[in-house]
């Protein structure tokens, strides 16, 4: 059996896998200082450590460590933020408690740390993209997840578009399994618009609201929590409530989203000189495949077309497109536990 | 003779230019540089009836000495050649380029005393150049009280925009008790070209669609449909959007804050002096002219290439982001600006690669529409969206509202019809 255990901003999930990683998932939250439960389990044979944001110090989405390792990671000298080094200070000390059992580190920004540089540096003073200043993206298991599922349901894709619908959507450009271009930056607050957190905005922004006396922190902490759907609409709005919203506050949350998203969508055709397939992952079901249907409509000049609403069968892929589409686009439903399980299945195999 | 004076108050300069008014050609141009940082001169240069430059200093302290530097350099008084009016009163009115009209201005304005403070009200907006701009304004005042001045804004092409493009993903109440959204720059430029395009393609001016890419020291791309601006680049300032020479462009909100407290250094520093002039290409090589920059990338230097690589691949982005806004049905997309009009391998490399979308372009005449001046098509032979070079023209715009406003017959842009659209 193995366990998963992955930060939100509160608190850390702990999930239970089979021995294969594929088992029905049994799971529950860890609270502080709980840690040593994990311990008590029976036939605990991995734990496979989420890790977010890994900087430039982790460069595999799947990596098996250990003390000396994580230890090494940590001691490095490459940018790594102040929360991924308290994941890695915990992984540390289960490491430790745990030393029967395999550990390995799931990583989403490590896909992209292949990005090219064109694409991964910002146009600040150099000395900022020598300290790590650069864009890490992130959903990168997601990512990769999508490009193997469409290089197996559309044998010769070369140039994928993948878009993760959420709650916390973005793009990934990819050309032959390697990442191109994303659309979270430095950190998550950069790209698309999320359910609480903004998007793109202009940096000029900080400064006006900072001279009207707002703290940096506050600024900072309303446009990760308090921007996006949510801020737009003045109550909590996630991806699913757009897609179905009709109307008022809620239609328009919609169209800046989808805007933003069609616009991503090209600069993505621009970057790969073309596209040879649109895949759309999401967990949110039939309101995703309904925006992803409404985004797909400016692409109609590019010989794009869909098909319709298609019959969503549990977890298997759909085709949204039809039949005469010059570029078939494809629709899969993502569960984000069985994507961390796949990429534990894939790493014990190996 | 009667003439009209266009004054672009800057943070340290004053650029200017004369135009006879019943001919509406130019007679001199210049600028002030250096105002308020010392050392200040003016390079006055005269077009008509004979060639004739030259350079003088004069300390500026402020942009009304300026101002009055200007006129004197005009009226003969710093140096007999460069005299081109025998008295001030030849001038019937003055129009400035105003940075920030924000959501007060669709159009150029005549300036009234609310007007004036209108401008006032917007300098949250542009707090570095609005003030400039309202100093020209002051000292006009001062020295010909009877003259009429018209604003002509940055940003008032921009107000057709829908809430889906001028809109920022940050809180809504930030828009509601700040206005904070984009409100776009460039817009006489980009106003400009719109029309041509649709006199070139020989289509309706309000029926035309295109991406207009005016690629200066500044570099703003336009997304037009139906003639008018449905998104643009630069945003709440003119830092957002691509990188540019000194300008970073738009950056994670979080590098901001980092490099805030890695450097210990104020908000106002990161944001107006490090990502606004020590950024972009300048920021990776120490250049901030692209067509230097060029020269050291054929030379082989690596720095510079790549600096090279993300200037271009920036506004490749953007522009397959505003085809893919204009759902791909594009009548053309329009190069403009300094680099835009003469820079060849710029546009050719920007343009790589989008044939799928249905662009391409004809390499000997992309060559060919180099420092010509002229307006050019340079699609190669079936492309489905045209590639158009056209020298912008911003004076030109500012010299027809000026006039009309003379003349009563100004409106806005979708309500009026410019010389050069014929």
């Amino acid at each position: 059996m193995w366990v998963i255990l992955e930060s939100t901003p509160d608190r850390v999930r702990f999930d239970e896998a089979g021995p294969d990683g594929t088992a029905e998932a049994r799971g529950g939250f860890l609270e502080p200082g709980e840690e040593g439960r994990l311990a008590a389990m029976d036939g605990l044979s991995g734990v496979a450590h989420v890790l977010s944001h890994g900087g430039e110090a982790v460069r595999l989405p799947a990596q098996s460590v250990d003390g000396r390792l994580l230890r090494e990671i940590l001691d490095g000298t490459g940018f790594l933020p102040e929360e991924s080094r308290r994941i890695l200070e915990r992984t540390v000390r289960l490491v430790e408690a745990l030393p029967a059992a395999r550990h390995l580190l799931l990583c989403d920004t490590a896909f992209f740390t292949a990005l090219p540089e064109e694409a991964a540096l910002y146009a600040v003073p150099h000395r900022f993209s020598r300290q790590g200043v650069r864009r890490y993206g992130g959903d990168g298991l997601l990512h990769e997840w999508v490009w193997r599922r469409t290089a197996v349901l559309m044998p010769g894709t070369r140039r994928l578009v993948s878009v993760g619908l959420g709650n916390r959507s973005n793009l990934a450009a990819i050309r032959d399994g390697k990442p191109m271009d994303t659309t979270v930056g430095f950190t998550p607050v950069e790209g698309l618009p999320s359910d609480t957190s903004s998007g793109d905005v202009d940096p000029t922004l900080i400064f006006q609201l900072s001279s009207r006396g707002h703290p940096m922190e506050e600024i900072l902490e309303m446009l990760s929590r308090r921007s996006g759907f949510g801020g737009y609409c003045g109550r909590p709005t996630g991806l699913a409530d757009l897609a179905t919203g009709r109307g008022g506050t809620v239609e328009e949350a919609r169209r800046i989203f989808l805007h933003a998203l069609v616009k991503y969508v090209g600069a993505a055709i621009s970057t790969l000189d073309g596209l040879d397939a649109l895949a759309f992952a999401s967990d949110c079901g039939a309101g995703a495949v309904e925006l992803a249907l409404e985004a797909c409509g400016s692409l109609g000049f590019l010989g794009i077309r869909t098909a319709g609403l298609p019959v969503l069968r549990e977890g298997a892929p759909a085709l949204l497109s039809a039949p005469d589409s010059r570029v078939p686009v494809l629709f899969l439903p993502a569960r984000r536990r069985q994507i961390l399980y796949e990429q534990i299945q894939f790493s014990v195999k190996e | 003779m009667e003439c009209i004076l266009s004054l672009n108050c800057g943070t340290s300069s004053a650029k200017y230019a004369l135009y006879d008014k019943a001919k509406r050609t130019l007679v001199a141009k210049g600028v002030v540089e250096r105002v308020t940082i010392g050392q200040s001169f003016i390079r006055h240069k005269v077009l008509l009836p004979k060639e004739k430059e030259f350079k003088v200093l004069h300390e500026c302290p402020n942009h009304a000495e300026a101002i009055s530097l200007i006129f004197k350099a005009l009226s003969g008084e710093l140096d007999a050649d460069g005299r081109v009016i025998d008295s001030l009163s030849w001038i019937q009115a003055v129009g400035h380029r105003v940075l920030h009209g924000g959501y007060k201005f669709v159009k150029s304005a005549l300036v009234t005393d609310e007007v004036y403070q209108a401008i006032v009200d917007m300098i949250d907006f542009g707090p570095l150049h609005n003030p400039a701009n309202l100093a020209g304004i002051d000292a006009v005042k001062k020295l010909l009280p009877e003259v009429p001045q018209v604003a002509v804004f940055d940003t008032a092409f921009f107000q057709t925009l829908p809430p889906k493009a001028y809109l920022y993903g940050s809180p809504y109440e930030w828009y509601e008790k700040y206005r904070i959204r984009k409100y776009g720059f460039h817009g006489t430029s980009h106003l400009y070209l719109s029309k041509r395009t649709a006199l070139m393609l020989g289509k309706d001016p309000f029926k035309v669609n295109a991406v207009t890419v005016h690629i200066g020291n500044g570099i703003s791309l336009t997304a037009i449909r139906d003639g008018v601006a449905v998104d643009h680049s630069m945003g709440l300032s003119p830092l957002d959007g691509v990188m540019m020479g000194t300008r970073s462009g738009s950056v994670d909100p979080a590098i901001v804050a980092y490099i805030c407290k890695k450097e210990k250094r104020t908000v106002d520093e990161v944001v107006n002096v490090l990502l606004n002039r020590k950024s972009g290409v300048f920021g990776f090589t120490g250049i901030t002219d692209i067509r230097d920059l060029c020269e050291k990338v054929s030379q082989g230097d690596e720095k510079c290439r790549l600096a090279y690589d993300i200037y271009v691949y920036l506004i490749r982005k953007c522009l397959g982001s505003y085809l893919a806004a204009l759902d791909y049905k594009v009548d053309a997309v329009v190069f403009a600006g300094g680099v835009g009009e003469n820079g060849s391998d710029v546009r050719e490399d920007i343009l790589k690669g989008f044939e799928p979308v249905g662009l391409k372009i004809d390499p000997a005449k992309n060559d060919k529409a180099v420092r010509c001046g002229r307006e050019d098509d340079i699609s190669a032979k079936g492309a489905r969206i045209r590639t158009l070079v056209i020298p912008t023209n911003e004076e030109q715009v500012l010299l027809e509202d000026v006039l009309a406003i003379l003349d009563g017959s100004y409106d806005v842009h979708t309500r009026f019809t410019y010389s050069f659209q014929k």
